[in-house]
C-alpha cells in the first residue's frame, strides 16, 4: 500500500534533503498520487499543530523553582570543588614524585612547543577559535576585565599583549560591550573583546597578522564564525547567534575601525 | 553568583520553555511536567562540564526525555489522570470582537491537543520534537536515542495515525 519513496517524500517535506535529492523527490511527488496525498495531509497536520496546539510555556513558578534549585546545587558543587588538603607524602615519595612530575611537565611543554611551531591551517585555526570560545564559556573564564566602558577595557590590554584591539560599545545597536580577556590561539596570544547580544555571547578575537590565509566564514559545532584582516591585525568573530546577526555585528566593528 | 551558574543560566535557561513543552507533552500532566523540568535542569547543571561545543537545546531535550522516562517507570508512581486539552494550559485567546470565531478556535485547539495526546508516546515524542521544536532528524535521533531511520518511520507513523483519527472523527460528525 505504501509507496517505497514515502520516507524520502517525508524527508523532502521536513527540509532534510540537499538540493539534488530535493529535485529528485519533487519529480517523484509530481507523478505519485500517494505521495501527493501524504504531503497534503502532513501539511494540514503541521498547520493545525502550529495554529491550534500551541507550545506550553513554563509557568513562572517553574522558572522560579528551577533557578532556586540551581542556586542551591551551585553552592553544593562549589563546596565539592574547594581544594582538598594536600596528601601527605613521605620524604622518598616527595623525591620521586618531584622527579617524575618534572619529566611530565617538561614533556608536555615540549609537545606544546612543537604544536606551536607548526603553522595552523585555516581550518584548524577556525576550529581552535571555536574551541577557545567554548572553553572560555565552559570554564567560566570568559571575562578577565568586566566593563561596558571602552575607556576601561581598551587600556586593560596595554602591557598584557603587544597590540591594542579596537574596543567600542555597540549597546545602542544591540551588542553590549561586556569585557575582555587574553586567550591563546595556536600558541599565540590574542586579545578577546567580549560582547553580549541578548543571551548570546560574542567573542571578538584580535591577533597580530603574520600573512597567513584567513579561514572561510562558516558554522562549526553550532557556532558561527567570521574572519577578516584589517591593517596589520587579524580578526575572528564567533558566536552561537544567527549568521546574519553576526554579520551585522562584524559590519559595525569594521566600519567603526579604531 | 559563580561563573558556572552564570554561564549555565545564560546558555540553558533560554530553553526552559522548550524543555517544559516537551515534558508537558510527554507526561500529559502539568504537575509531572514541572517536576520533570526541575529534575532535568538540575541534572543538566551538574553535567554542564561535559557539554563541549555541542548545541545546548538537543542536549537539554535529551535530559528532559530521560528524566521523564525515569519518572514514568518508577514503580509506585501516582498516576495523574491526563488532561488531554483540558482546563489547564495557557489558552492564549485574546479578547477579540468576534466571540464566536474565538470559541470555535478554542474548541478546535482542544480537539487537536486531544488527538496528539492520544498518540502512543514514541510517536508523540518525535512529532513534538519535529513540528513544535523544529529539530532536525539528526537532533531528534540524538534526543530519543534512536537511529535516523527509526526517526523517519516513527514520524511517518505519527502522521498516518493523526490523519486516520481525523478521518474517523469527521465520519462521526464531530467536525
Amino acid at each position: 500500500m505504501d509507496c517505497v519513496e514515502l520516507l524520502t517524500t517525508q524527508a523532502f517535506l521536513d527540509g532534510e534533503l540537499a538540493n539534488g535529492e530535493a529535485k529528485a523527490a519533487e519529480l517523484h511527488i509530481a507523478g505519485c498520487a500517494e505521495c501527493q496525498a501524504f504531503c497534503e495531509d502532513a501539511v494540514s497536520i503541521r498547520s493545525d499543530l502550529r495554529s491550534y496546539a500551541q507550545r506550553y510555556a513554563a509557568p513562572d513558578r517553574v522558572k522560579l523553582r528551577v533557578r532556586e534549585a540551581i542556586a542551591a546545587a551551585d553552592v553544593d558543587l562549589a563546596a565539592k570543588d574547594a581544594p582538598a588538603p594536600a596528601p601527605r607524602r613521605g620524604r622518598l615519595g616527595t623525591f620521586f614524585g618531584g622527579f617524575l612530575g618534572g619529566v611530565g611537565v617538561s614533556g608536555l611543554a615540549a609537545a606544546l612547543w612543537l604544536l606551536a611551531l607548526a603553522p595552523p591551517t585555516p581550518a584548524t585555526m577556525a576550529d581552535r577559535i571555536v574551541r577557545a570560545h567554548t572553553q572560555a564559556l565552559i570554564s567560566g573564564n570568559m571575562i578577565q576585565v568586566a566593563s561596558g566602558d571602552h575607556h576601561t577595557v581598551k587600556p586593560w590590554f596595554a602591557g598584557k599583549i603587544d597590540l591594542s584591539p579596537p574596543v567600542h560599545d555597540f549597546a545602542a545597536e544591540g551588542f553590549k560591550l561586556t569585557g575582555g580577556r587574553i586567550d591563546r590561539i595556536a600558541g599565540r596570544p590574542a586579545a578577546v573583546v567580549v560582547y553580549q547580544h541578548g543571551f548570546h555571547w560574542i567573542d571578538l578575537f584580535v591577533w597580530a597578522d603574520r600573512g597567513e590565509p584567513m579561514p572561510a566564514a562558516g558554522a562549526r559545532r553550532g557556532y558561527n564564525e567570521l574572519f577578516w584582516k584589517q591593517g596589520d591585525l587579524d580578526f575572528a568573530a564567533v558566536s552561537d547567534m544567527q549568521a546574519d546577526e553576526l554579520a551585522n555585528f562584524v559590519d559595525l566593528v569594521r566600519t567603526t575601525g579604531e | 553568583m559563580s561563573d558556572r551558574r552564570d554561564t549555565f543560566e545564560a546558555r540553558a535557561l533560554p530553553h526552559l520553555d522548550a524543555a517544559y513543552n516537551l515534558a508537558r507533552w510527554l507526561s500529559r500532566s502539568p504537575s509531572d511536567a514541572e517536576d520533570v523540568v526541575q529534575d532535568a535542569m538540575l541534572r543538566a547543571f551538574r553535567a554542564f562540564d561535559q557539554l563541549r561545543g555541542e548545541d545546548v537545546r538537543p542536549w537539554l531535550m535529551r535530559i528532559v526525555r530521560n528524566c521523564w522516562r525515569d519518572r514514568r517507570d518508577r514503580p509506585h508512581r501516582r498516576h495523574d489522570v491526563p488532561l488531554p486539552g483540558g482546563r489547564e494550559g495557557p489558552e492564549l485567546v485574546d479578547e477579540g470582537p468576534d466571540a464566536e470565531a474565538q470559541a470555535m478556535r478554542a474548541s478546535e485547539g482542544r480537539r487537536v491537543r486531544a488527538m496528539i495526546a492520544a498518540l502512543p508516546e514514541a510517536f508523540r515524542e518525535v512529532l513534538i520534537l519535529r513540528e513544535m521544536e523544529d529539530l532536525s532528524y539528526r537532533e531528534i535521533a540524538e534526543v530519543s536515542g534512536i537511529p535516523i531511520g527509526t526517526v523517519m518511520s516513527r514520524l511517518a507513523r505519527a502522521r498516518a495515525l493523526l490523519k486516520d483519527q481525523w478521518v474517523a472523527e469527521d465520519q462521526h460528525g464531530l467536525r
